[in-house]
């Protein structure tokens, strides 16, 4: 190691700590702009309800299609409700089913992706193809197959999409352990005997932590946007919960006769939602500095 | 200011260079100032983290976005670099100034065959295609190449790193230019290859009248490349003059113990034991007050804590301490002490901790098979030193994993521990056979803490003591001089010197019989090494553990063997007391082997040629596997039949068709003691 090493080689040595991460994650701008939209959402969904103008359940039949105003900020649906008091408080069931869903792919994942990385040869090759399968189905197909079997609910949600996000994490954990694998600390494990179990989860597991955490804020971006889709074709949330995805699925038929609020303000929410994680996502990849 | 030299090539006045850090600047060199004279050499030594890439990276000017050049002058054939015009430097950089690297493979664009890499050189001269081709086979062939078509043809993955490398030079002289800075460029290379490479670019300095500076951290041989030397101690240039003077007649401590740190092929374990540097190296940007050496030497006294020994030149030689006349005959500190005598009694009569018996394994490669080891035979007493010498590719390193159970070997072969050890994940006995590794950054896990890393091994194989776990754990620790400080931190936060200690303590947790040692000081600095290997022989001589030592550095390897083998493409070819081994007669492959070894004090030997180490896929399938390569061959026998082991001495076998009385031995400038 040279001098020029030593200087250049505080990037990389993310101390591990929590307060490490979060002072890293600070200096990207994009990420803490993207943390601040995210946790304007998660304020919204924990508190939003004793915030909001109007009760987001309220029918006005008398007020339906009300254009955005001073009094209806976002307009009103074509039930009368108020469009802003239901996407304050819609970000609920998204905050509740995605990051449940994200963590049992995520969770499982990493799990078969450590069995395949550690092990390879015919384990590896086996759940590759199981993996290589899954892929190939589209998420929405998957989804609507278990979801007619299995009747639309929460849980039903979180299992369908954590099943489907597994094989992805499997794949990229599985490349970090087969370069971990070959490093010498492995052998050293095995010298003093220790098990599979021991150096995929004690010597292996926290060495490739940070993608885990990585692959996490990922795939949380897409947890949202699988969960909104399937309450946009009726089998997410169900009516009358405001949920954005549902609200984008109630208004777009009325697009073409000019009411364009009820759909546009749902679909910025979405977006915003899923950009912010996904910037997060971005700040976090940089801060493992490889 | 040594300023003899009239019309340097290169002067470097007064240089000041600091990084910045997180808001802050670390100085890393200080007042640098040589001068590099009209095809004149000089070396430039140090430890890691002494700024000798730093002084390479400035002079081309191309140091790290975060670095700044405080202050100084670098003058190139009288101009000052630092106040050049981005074109002028650039087109300095095209044609008066060439860097060599430490790893060829990645100065080599991957992607394009070696013809249009180095036609490219001349074409940006002008040359038409035609021209640049001859000029690049001229080239070639003048870094004795001896068929520059087929090296045209190749990518750079299909050489190997000496024929990379000398790819590197031919490219880097193309143009002729007056000043050629190599930094570390054997390091990568195996002595036999590194040593030819040498000699290459030694061959073309004479010729074309190149100034050459050399970084490296290797004394011997900058002293036997370099006409004058510069030590660097913590971005300070301490001592400087003629390469002979420097190492015979060191003027600063510092100079005096890395020389009496490297273990110099005469070195035995039961002589001398080898001189220590205690402490470490100023922090990176530590403020120093007075001499920044003045911690760790033993001379110095309030003046050296106090104000900082100026610049002196002296007899051509430019040096910075006060204490300069003391210097050489300074009284080296050691850090070994063991009660009783050293280098231990071996019983021969009792049964070996280890047997080996015709061990051999069999890789695949694709549909190809080659054998990493061949036929092993060997065994390994208590208290006793296995040293196993060869170069990248002779299965050292595999015949070390198939002693650990870490490889399967082929069927028939005998791996016997005694007393015996089952492999696989199960218990381990106290006596399990432990390994230390060659590069304590892969093999201490960066996560955990040094606390868990011992802990866990005490546990593992510990057995069940009484001592509860945090004592435990504490007295392993202050055996290997790891105080509580050191026990929090995780193996990023620790010195190298520190962390390979962790790896050693790691391996003596329970009470090992042998422990395989895999190149455990190739990554360490020498000071380092010196420490590192001390602890090896306490350890021995308090333990009577078996070592198995793999090594490539020759002189390593005869300090810490009791016995040496010699391997070469999987058999070993040479083999019984180290110093009869070493002393001859010897087999071809081993006169090789010692014939590339730089020293320091002496005569060079006259370095033996042979030929490239031959790809796996064209091993000899029959006969000497030497055969390619040997200078000595005799004819066609060695290509049919495979030599047996025959002995020259009592304690001493040769793997050679060559008849005892025509193996050639070592001439009187080699003898060792």
């Amino acid at each position: 190691m040279n001098a020029t090493d030593d200087m250049t080689e505080t990037k990389a040595d993310v101390g591990g700590g929590a307060s490490d991460l979060l002072r890293q994650i600070g200096q990207s701008k994009l990420a803490v702009f993207g943390a601040f939209i995210l946790l304007f959402w998660v304020i919204c969904a924990a508190f939003g309800y004793l915030v909001v103008p109007y009760d987001p359940l309220a029918l006005d039949p008398l007020r339906s299609f009300a254009p955005p105003s001073a009094e209806h900020f976002f307009g009103t649906d074509a039930l009368g409700r108020d469009v802003f008091s239901r996407i304050i408080v819609g970000s609920r069931e998204i905050f509740l089913v995605a990051p449940i869903a994200t963590l049992l792919g995520v969770v499982m994942g990493t799990m078969v992706g450590l069995i395949m990385g550690y092990f390879r040869g015919p384990i590896d090759a086996v759940l590759g193809r199981l993996m290589d399968a899954v892929i190939s189905l589209p998420t929405v197909v998957v989804a609507l197959v278990a979801l007619a079997a299995l009747g639309p609910s929460k849980i039903t949600i979180v299992l369908v999409v954590g099943f489907v996000f597994l094989p992805y994490v499997a794949r990229t954990i599985r490349t970090a352990v087969l370069h971990e694998r070959e490093l010498e600390y492995i052998e050293a494990a095995k010298i003093r005997g220790e098990n599979a179990l021991y150096i995929m989860t004690v010597e292996i597991l926290p060495n490739v932590f940070s993608l885990v955490v990585v692959e996490a804020t990922v795939r949380l971006g897409y947890a949202i946007f699988a969960v909104t889709t399937l309450s946009f074709i009726g089998f997410g949330i169900q009516p009358p919960s405001p949920d954005w995805g549902l609200a984008i699925f109630e208004g777009y038929g009325f697009l073409a006769a000019g009411f364009w609020w009820p759909t546009l303000f749902p679909a910025l929410a979405i977006a915003s939602l899923v950009v912010s994680v996904n910037l997060l996502a971005d700040g976090i990849a940089e801060t493992r500095g490889e | 200011m040594s300023s003899q030299i009239i019309n340097p090539t290169l002067s470097v006045r007064g240089l000041e260079v600091a990084y910045r850090v997180r808001g802050h600047e670390h100085t890393v060199l200080r007042d640098l100032s040589f001068d590099i004279g009209h095809g004149e050499s000089f070396g430039l030594v140090g430890e890691s983290g002494c700024g000798k890439s730093t002084a390479a990276m400035a002079i081309v000017r191309h140091l790290a976005n975060n670095a700044r050049i405080r202050q100084g002058e670098i003058l190139l054939d009288g101009e000052n670099l630092l106040e050049m015009s981005k074109a002028r430097l650039q087109s300095i950089r095209a044609e008066t100034i060439s860097m060599v690297y430490q790893e060829p493979g990645r100065a080599l664009n991957p992607s394009m065959r070696i013809e249009r890499q180095i036609t490219e050189v001349y074409e940006l001269m002008g040359l038409s295609a035609g021209d640049a081709r001859d000029a690049g086979a001229e080239m070639l062939r003048r870094v004795q190449i001896l068929n520059p078509d087929r090296v045209f043809n190749a990518y750079p993955h299909e050489l190997s790193g000496g024929m990379q490398q000398r790819v590197i030079i031919a490219m880097a002289l193309a143009t002729n230019p007056s000043l050629l800075i190599l930094d570390e460029p054997t390091t990568a290379l195996d002595a036999t290859v590194g040593a030819e490479v040498l000699d290459i670019v030694e061959e073309l300095r004479r010729q074309m009248g190149t100034s050459v500076l050399l970084i490296s951290h290797n004394l011997a041989l900058v002293s036997q490349m370099c006409d004058r030397v510069g030590i660097l101690y913590a971005g300070l240039l301490v001592d400087q003059g003629e390469s002979g003077k420097v190492f015979s007649i060191p003027r600063h401590p510092y100079t005096a113990a890395l020389i009496a740190c490297i273990p110099d092929g005469k070195t035995a374990k039961d002589g001398k034991p080898l001189a220590s540097i205690s402490g470490t190296l100023p922090k990176l940007g530590e403020a120093l007050v007075g001499c920044p050496y003045s911690d760790r030497c033993p001379l110095a006294d309030d003046r050296c804590r106090v104000e900082e020994p100026p610049s002196v030149t002296l007899e051509g030689r430019t040096f910075r301490c006060f204490h300069y006349e003391q210097a050489p005959t300074i009284s080296q500190d050691t850090d070994l002490i063991t009660d009783g005598q050293r280098g231990n009694v071996i019983d021969y009569d009792a049964p070996a901790v280890l047997t080996v018996m015709k061990a051999s394994k069999t890789f695949e490669v694709g549909a190809a098979t080659f054998k990493a080891i061949d036929d092993i035979s060997l065994e390994i007493w208590s208290g006793e030193t296995l040293g196993i010498v060869g170069e990248s590719g002779s299965g050292k390193s595999t015949l070390g994993r198939v002693i650990m159970g870490l490889i399967k070997p082929d069927p028939g072969s005998r791996i016997e521990h005694n007393p015996p050890q089952e492999t696989g994940p199960t218990h381990r006995t106290r006596s399990a056979p432990q390994m230390v590794f060659q590069n304590p950054d892969a093999s201490l896990n960066r996560r955990h803490r040094v606390k868990y890393i011992l802990g866990r091994s005490i546990k593992k194989l510990g057995g069940r003591n009484a001592v509860p776990m945090p004592d435990a754990i504490r007295k392993l620790a202050s055996d290997f001089s790891l105080g509580a400080e050191q026990l929090e931190k995780r193996p990023l936060r620790l010195s190298g010197g520190q962390k390979q200690r962790v790896a050693i303590a790691r391996s003596f947790a329970g009470d090992p019989a042998l422990v395989v040692c895999d190149e455990p000081t190739s990554a360490l600095d020498v000071s380092v090494q010196a420490s590192v290997l001390n602890l090896f022989m306490k350890l021995q001589a308090e333990n009577d553990v078996a070592y198995m030592f793999i090594s490539h550095d020759l002189g390593v390897v005869r300090y810490v063997s009791d016995r040496i083998a010699v391997m070469y493409l999987g058999k070993i070819v040479d083999m019984g007391q180290a110093d009869e081994v070493l002393a001859g007669p010897h087999h071809p492959y081993t006169e090789v082997l010692l014939s590339a070894v730089p020293t320091l004090d002496g005569p060079q030997p006259t370095r033996i040629r042979m030929a490239e180490m031959p790809a796996a896929s064209h091993r000899p399938a029959a006969g000497c596997p030497f055969q390619t390569r040997c200078p000595r061959k005799i004819g066609a026998i060695r290509e049919t039949d495979t030599p047996p082991f025959q002995p020259v001495s009592a304690n001493h076998r040769i793997r050679c068709h060559l008849a005892a009385a025509d193996l050639p031995r070592a001439g009187p400038d080699r003898t060792r003691t």
